[in-house]
This record gives structure tokens, sequence and C-alpha cells, in this order.
């Protein structure tokens, strides 16, 4: 009984962590395709994450949209330009560099500084509270087509433009 | 009818659209379009008044008073002010002489501006406009439309009297009277604005309806009333050309002829005396801003009239005539004979107009010549001119049963009764210099020997019908004109007063101490006086330009000063240059040099340098590199993340 | 300690990660990817913070983010091979003409 329970936790550990050794993983691969595919596990990991707090469409969507779609279209682009290793620079970082790192680290621990309030011993997942129909599909759609059908139908129109955008940009010149 | 009164400003307008608009076309295709077009928008705005006012006559005297809404054109808190017009005795009267003697002078141009190609729908447009704007200033019902119809006949005669452009001269004479128009507008303004408030706050009734403000114009303090007078006496003297802003009428005349008769002699420069007799209850509750009306006509008249009797431009004497006869009708005015001053109005567009007419057919018949040294002999060369001339000078001079005297000799009459001795004697000494001057210009110019230069002589003919006619219509009237208005002393029953005297006596003013009772034998005794200095002046006249020339030349070498003085016309330019307008170009350069090139300028250029030095320091923030970029935005989620989890 | 907080913990150190990549790496499109991953730590906050006050407009939020993501990978990817095509190079370093 007491492993039942446990196994949902235990993935959702393995997940966050998983996801924060990927995430470190993105930024340090010399080469970009593993970099990318980092970051692919990265986001499988975060749809894990999902699917534990019930959140089972945006889970799938997730994966299919991230993991699947975009994921696949950074690999094709660095097919098309530049599979080599990146060569390390020759020189210490810039000083913007690290007053931007220096930057990063303020964010970080204002944000943990944040939660630290509630780094209390471990409670559990927190599902009881939450009903069943909560992430589910039906209630997604009810939602966004009519609380959220406004910017449903202006993100529509953004897409539209992005792939117009990209049509353009893209194509090859014939004038050359 | 009354109610569609309207008509009367909206058929020239309809002019002014097809031949401004259109216009250009019009002329390549057939002149005569054009003028058909704008005469006719005239004659029927004419035959509207004239029925309008038939309408009027057979009413009892006390209805003849309409107000026709057509819209309302703007609301502005206690402000509301209407397009409408006014028809009472006095608007009709205006409107009925104004189409009139307009219509006819539109067909007179039509002969006088036949030569002038390639913008002859520019000047008929423009004639339209002007009397669109004149019969709104005449009909409308409230100050504000008005002036409306004020600034539209200042602009009309702007863009008329520099009609000829090219000619520098022309233009800044277009100028000079704007700019003098301009500074009466200013006075006209305040006036109004004063006039709006002083009521408004003495009787908690905010408007501008002239028969509304008129009839509460008792209950504010005299000081008040005349300060509004004065103020809008301002506006008046510019427009009409008084003392001491009437230095623009003599170069007005470098427009075309037919528009010194029109808008220079018969209706635009009358718009300061109607404004006066339009208001009639305030002058008469503001007496002192009355008073200073009579003395600044009594005196314009007789400075004029000097001046008129020195200049040799055949179109400057008359135009220093009209300025002489305004200031009569102003002392007209300013004696509280408002009907008077309108009657005279009346015949002066008669006469007046047809002396520029026949001046203008002079000059058409000469060429171009406007200088009566250069002329000379052509009574039998132009008939018909002459015999319309000659009409015309015997109508300004007063002589007995023409227009002139009747209206001329209500004047006197009211003004000695008045109690206004002096005026009334600067007045009839200024009908002896009037009747001198017309008269040297009419022996000058038809009598005696020819001094005609002969490659011009070769040309005299007379004018075409379309010019001859309005000018033997116009003669008529000046004839007959005064029947109007014969005096009961002379067994008439003056019927353009007591029609004109309902526009006058609504605002409950106390006017029965304001003449004398003045005994028949006096009263004769002035009209033969007043009759016997204008044929007096004829005499002299014709002693020195027919009978004995060296009489002028001896005059003028014993006398050179006073010549001179006349000559340049008291060198009242001369003064206004140094006085206003040296000061003002100096005040002008320093403002110039000090205020604008170095502080405006230099704050504009300053701050343009200011941010152009921020600007060379902060480029150096564009690095191009991305990632610089990333720490900037950085930078601002660190403000926000720091700003929402600590404050 | 709930669920909610280690997420919202692993959201800020996946958006500090992914800041960092965007700082210091040369290559563009890596530079890109860390932007995304900076994107699913917001998400992952915003499903966190859903999942605790037990509404859903977190979690539609991060349906639009993902699909405004989407558009913008196709824009930007697009540039990059535009770029690559004209310049040779998706070297950030590199492409820094754009200054003074």
């Amino acid at each position: 009984m007491l492993a039942e329970l446990m196994i949902p936790v235990i993935i959702f550990f393995m997940a966050v962590f998983f996801a924060m050794g990927s995430g470190v993983m993105v930024v340090c691969s010399k080469n970009p395709v593993h970099s990318a595919l980092w970051m692919v596990s990265t986001l499988f990991s975060t749809a894990i994450i999902y699917l534990i707090l019930q959140f089972d469409f945006i889970a799938a969507i997730q994966v299919i949209v991230y993991a699947g779609a975009i994921m696949m279209l950074i690999v094709y682009v660095i097919m098309l330009t530049s599979v080599d290793e990146e060569v390390r620079r020759k020189y210490r970082l810039r000083l913007y560099q690290i007053v931007g790192l220096a930057f990063i680290v303020i964010i970080f621990v204002e944000l943990v500084k944040t939660g630290s309030s509630h780094l209390t011993g471990w409670e559990g997942l927190d599902w009881k509270h939450i009903p069943e129909t909560f992430g589910s599909v039906k209630y997604i759609a009810h939602q966004l087509f009519s609380k959220y059908v406004f910017p449903f139908e202006v993100v529509s129109v953004l897409l539209l433009a992005a792939i117009a955008g990209s049509v353009v940009l893209a194509k090859k010149d014939k004038k050359d | 009818m009354i109610k569609y009164v309207w008509l009367v400003p909206f058929f020239p307008l309809i002019g002014v659209l097809i031949n401004g608009i259109l216009g250009w076309k019009l002329e390549k295709i057939n002149k005569g379009i054009i003028h058909w077009i704008a005469c006719g928008a005239v004659g029927l705005s004419f035959l509207v008044v004239w029925m309008i006012f038939r309408e009027l006559l057979n009413l009892p005297p006390e209805h003849r008073h309409f107000e026709i809404i057509v819209y309302n054109w703007f609301t502005s808190g206690v402000l509301s002010v209407n397009v409408a017009y006014l028809v009472d005795p006095l608007s009709i009267t205006m409107s009925l002489f104004v189409t009139g003697v307009g219509f006819l002078i539109h067909v007179y141009s039509i002969g006088y501006m036949g030569h002038d190609e390639g913008r002859y729908y520019r000047y008929f447009t423009y004639l339209n406009l002007f009397m669109f704007s004149m019969i709104n200033l005449i009909l409308a019902n409230n100050f504000v439309l008005m002036f409306l119809g004020w600034e539209g006949v200042g602009v009309c005669s702007y863009l008329l009297i520099g009609f000829w452009f090219e000619n520098k001269e022309f233009a800044s004479a277009g100028k000079k009277a704007f700019v003098f128009n301009r500074i009466g507008d200013f006075g006209f303004v305040l006036g109004m604005f004063l006039l709006f408030f002083s009521v408004g706050k003495y009787t908690d009734i905010y408007t501008l309806n002239f028969y509304n403000a008129m009839s509460h114009v008792k209950f504010i303090p005299v000081a008040v009333a005349s300060a509004v007078g004065i103020l809008l006496f301002i506006g008046a003297t510019g427009k009409s050309a008084q003392i001491p802003l009437y230095v623009w009428l003599p170069d007005a005349m470098a427009g075309p002829t037919p528009v010194s008769a029109l808008i220079h002699a018969a209706t635009m420069v009358t718009a300061g005396v109607y404004m006066v007799a339009r208001c009639a209850p305030l002058y008469l509750h503001g007496h002192s801003a009355m008073e200073i009306v009579a003395i600044i006509g009594g005196v314009t008249s007789f400075f004029a009239a000097t001046m008129a009797i020195a200049q040799y431009d055949i179109k400057k004497v008359i135009a220093y005539s009209t300025i002489s006869q305004l200031g009569y009708m102003f002392l007209g005015v300013g004696v509280a004979a408002f009907s008077a001053g309108v009657f005279h109005i009346v015949t002066h567009s008669f006469f007046k107009a047809l002396l520029f007419l026949g001046a203008g057919s002079v000059i058409h018949a000469l060429s171009g010549e406007q200088d009566m040294r250069k002329m000379g002999g052509l009574k039998d060369k132009i008939p018909v001119t002459y015999w319309t001339f000659l009409i015309a000078c015997l109508a300004i001079s007063g002589i007995p049963g023409l227009s002139g005297f009747f209206s001329k000799d209500e004047i006197l009459g009211k003004t000695f009764a008045s109690g206004h001795y002096f005026l009334w004697f600067l007045g009839t000494v200024t009908a002896g210099l009037t009747a001198f001057y017309m008269f040297r210009v009419l022996f000058m110019t038809f009598f005696g020997e020819s001094r005609v230069e002969p490659d011009v002589a070769k040309h005299i003919h007379e004018s075409p019908a379309t010019m001859t006619v309005p000018m033997i219509i116009l003669a008529v009237l000046s004839a007959i004109g005064g029947y109007i208005g014969v005096p009961h002393l002379l067994g008439g029953s003056n019927r353009i007063e007591s029609f004109l005297e309902p526009s006058f006596s609504y605002g409950g003013i106390e006017t029965e101490n304001l003449f004398h009772h003045v005994p028949a034998g006096t009263e004769y005794f002035l009209m033969i006086i007043a009759v016997l200095v204008g044929l007096a002046g004829i005499y002299v006249a014709y002693l020195f330009y027919m009978k004995n020339k060296s009489i002028p030349e001896n005059l003028v070498k014993k006398y050179p000063t006073l010549h001179k003085l006349l000559y340049n016309k008291w060198y009242i330019d001369e003064i206004y240059e140094a006085v206003f307008e040296k000061p003002g170009h100096f005040l002008g350069s320093v403002l110039w040099m000090i205020w604008d090139e170095l502080i405006v300028d230099g704050i504009v250029k300053g701050v343009s340098n200011i941010v152009r030095g921020i600007g060379c320091g902060l480029r150096f923030v564009q690095t191009g590199s991305v990632q610089f970029y990333a720490v900037g935005v950085l930078l601002g989620i660190v403000i926000t993340v720091t700003y929402f989890l600590n404050f | 300690m709930h669920s909610h907080v280690v997420v919202l913990f692993l959201s800020a150190f996946l958006f500090s990660i992914g800041a960092i990549g965007v700082l210091v790496r040369k290559n563009a499109i890596i530079v890109f990817m860390c932007i995304e991953l900076m994107f699913n730590a917001a998400n992952l906050a915003l499903v966190g913070y859903s999942h605790f006050l037990k509404s859903i407009d977190g979690v539609m939020l991060v349906l639009f983010v993902l699909a405004v993501a989407a558009a913008e990978a196709g824009v930007g990817l697009a540039l990059f091979v535009l770029l690559f095509r004209n310049k040779g190079t998706i070297d950030v370093d590199k492409l820094n003409i754009l200054k003074w």
C-alpha cells in the first residue's frame, strides 16, 4: 500500500532531478545536436511532472508540440546550419556576461528565498483536493472555447502570421 | 416669402461654388456662362429681397420684425449662436440697395473686365463671395454671424484690391487694407465680448442676438455701454475708413474700378455705419460713445474733403470723397439721426457707385489712364458717361431735387437740432468742398482742351452697353432716390424715416431730449445755406478750372506749404509710417534678433543639442551583441522580481 | 511542503540555467534552445500555481505560451536559416554589426 503510494512520488522526484540534470546538460553540451537531445529530455521530464500534477492534456501537448514539433524543427535547422561542435571561447568571460551572471544569481536567490519558508517536511503530492476532471481535455476545451475564446482566436492569427513570415523569410530569393 | 430669406445669401453662395470650383473650366468653354451665373445669382437675391420688402410693407409697422433661424451654428455653455437671419426695415433697406447696386455693378463688370483673360472666373467668384458675406453681415440676427460677414467682406476686399497682384504696389495695397481692417476687427471682437459679458452680468441674459441684447442694454451702466460702443466703433472706423484707420481706402483704389464702386464706395464701407445703426439702443444709452462717433464722423468728413481737393488721380479723389461722405453718415448716426444716416447710405451708394462707374468708364475709354492732368475734353467723345457723371456730381453736391440734397440736408439739420453747432459748421463747409472737388474732377475730365496722350486718344470710345446701362439706371436712381425721404418741411412725409424708425427705437431709452425744436424758418435758412455753399463750391471750381486756369497755379505758388500738405494728404501716411511702422519694424528686428534668434532658437537648438549629446553618449550601449542586450533584459527581471517579492 | 513547492524550485532552477545559457553560449540555436528552456520554466511555474490554487487559468496561459513559442520557433528558426545563408555563420559573437 505504501509502495503503491510511493511510486508516483518516486517518479515525481526522479522527473525533477532528471529535468534539472538535462537542463544543465542543454547548456553545457558542446555539440548542438546533443544540446537538442538533452532539451528533449528536459521537456519529457517536465511532461511527466505535468502528468503527475494531473494535467494530462498539457502533458500531451508538451510532448507533441514541444518535444515533437519544435525540437524537431530545431534539429532540422541545426542540420541546415552547423553541426560542428562549438569552439570554446579562448578568452575569459566579458564584463557584461559576469554582470549578467550576477543578475541571474540574484534572481535565483530571490526566487528560492520566497519559497524557502515552505521548505518544511515532505507532505505528499497533494492530490486529494483536486477534482478528477480538473485538468481533463473536456474541461480545458470548455474553458478554451468560452472564457478564452478571444485569446484563442488572436493566437490563431498570430500562428498564421508566423507561418507566412517563416515562409517568406526562408524561401530562396529567385532573383539571386 | 419672409421665411425664405436664407435664399438671399444662398444664391451668391451657389454662384461662388459653381464659379469657384468649375470656373477655370467654364472660362475655357465660354466666358458668358460665368457672368450669367454670377449676375443671375445676385439678380435672384435682389428679387427675393424685393419680394420680402413688398411683403414687409403690407404689414403693420409694429409687426415688421422676423427672425428666421436656419440652423444652430454652435452652442457653448451659456452662449448659443444660430445661423439666423433678421428681417426688419433696417436690414431689408440695406440688403435691397446692396443687392440692387451689387447686381448693376456685376453687370457693369461684364464689360469692364471683359479684357481680363484667365481669371475672369476668379473675379466673379470673389464678387459673389463678397455679396454672400455682405448679405450675411446685413441680415445676421446676432453679432457672431455679422462678424462672419464682416470678416468675409474684409477678405474679399483684400482679394479684390490685390486682384492684379503681379503689380507689387497693388498687392501691398491689399495687405494694407487687410491690416487696417484687422486693427478695427480687434476692437469689434473686444466690443462683442464686453457686450456679451456685461449684458449677461447685469441682466443674466447671455446672448449675442441683436434684438435680445439691445433690448436689455439699458440695464448696463452707461460707462460700460460707452466702452462697448467705442470698441465696436473702432471696428467701424476700420471697416468704414474713418480717422484714424482710413488710410487704406485711397490705396484700395488699386483694385478694378467696379470693385471700388461696389465694395469701397457703395456697400462694404457702409457696414460700419450699418453696425452703429443696428446697435442704436446701445449708442443711445452710452451717449459718450455716440458723441465720439459724431465727432470722428464730422472731422473725418472735413479732412477727407480737404485731401480730395489736391489729388490728381480721378479714383483717389472719389475715394477721399467716399471717406468724407462716410464721415457724414457717422455724423448722422452719431447725433442719433439713425434713419438720416441710413438714408445717406442709400443715396450715397447710388451716386458714389455711379461716380466710380463713370470714372471706370473714363479709365476704360482712356486705356487705363487715371491721371486727370492727362484727360480733358471728353464731354463729346463719351457722352453717356459725361451725362451720368454730371448727375452724380450734382447729386453729391447737394443740388436741390437730387438725392444727395435730401439725405445730406437731413443729417445737417439733425446735427444742428441736436446742438452740435461746430460739427454742423464743419459739415456745411465740407458740403462746399465736396461740390468744389467733384466739379473740379468734372471740369478737368470732360471740359477744356484735350490733354490726352496722342496714342491713347485714338482709342477713345464709349463703353459697351453692359457698362452704360447700369450707369444710366444708377443715374436715374441718383436723381430720384431722394424722394423716399422728402422732409416734412418740404411737404414730404419722410417715408424712409417712418419705415426705419422701429429698427432703432425698441431699446426703451429716452430720446426725447436729444433734439431741440428748431423753428421752420431756421430750418429753411440752414437748407438754403447748405445749397448756397454747394453752389459756391461749384462756382469756385468753374472759376478755377474753366474760366481762369491760372488761379490754381497761382494759389499753389502763393501757398506752397498748404498745397504740399493737401497734396500729400496731411502726411498722414508718413506719420503712421514714422510712428507705427518704423518702431514696429525696429521692435520686430530687435525681437527677431534677440528673442527669436537667441532665446527661442537657442532653446530649440539647445534641446536638440542636449538630446544629441545624450544620444552620442548612449549610443555605445548599442554594442550589437545579443548577449549584451540580454543582460539588459535580466536587469529588468531583477528589478521586477526584487520589487514583487520583497515589497 | 507539497509537490508544487518542488515544482517552483525546479522552475527557478531551469530559468536560471536557461538564462546562463543565453548569456554564455555562442551558437545562436543553443541560445534559442535556452530561451525555450526559460519558457518551459515559466510554464512549470504556471502549472505549479494552477495546481496549488486549483485554478485552470494558469494552464490556459501555458497553452497560449506553447502556441506563441511555436510561432516564435517558426519565425526565429527561419531567421537563423536566412542568417546562415547570408553570413555563413550563426555565431552570436560575430553577428554584431547592428551597433552604434
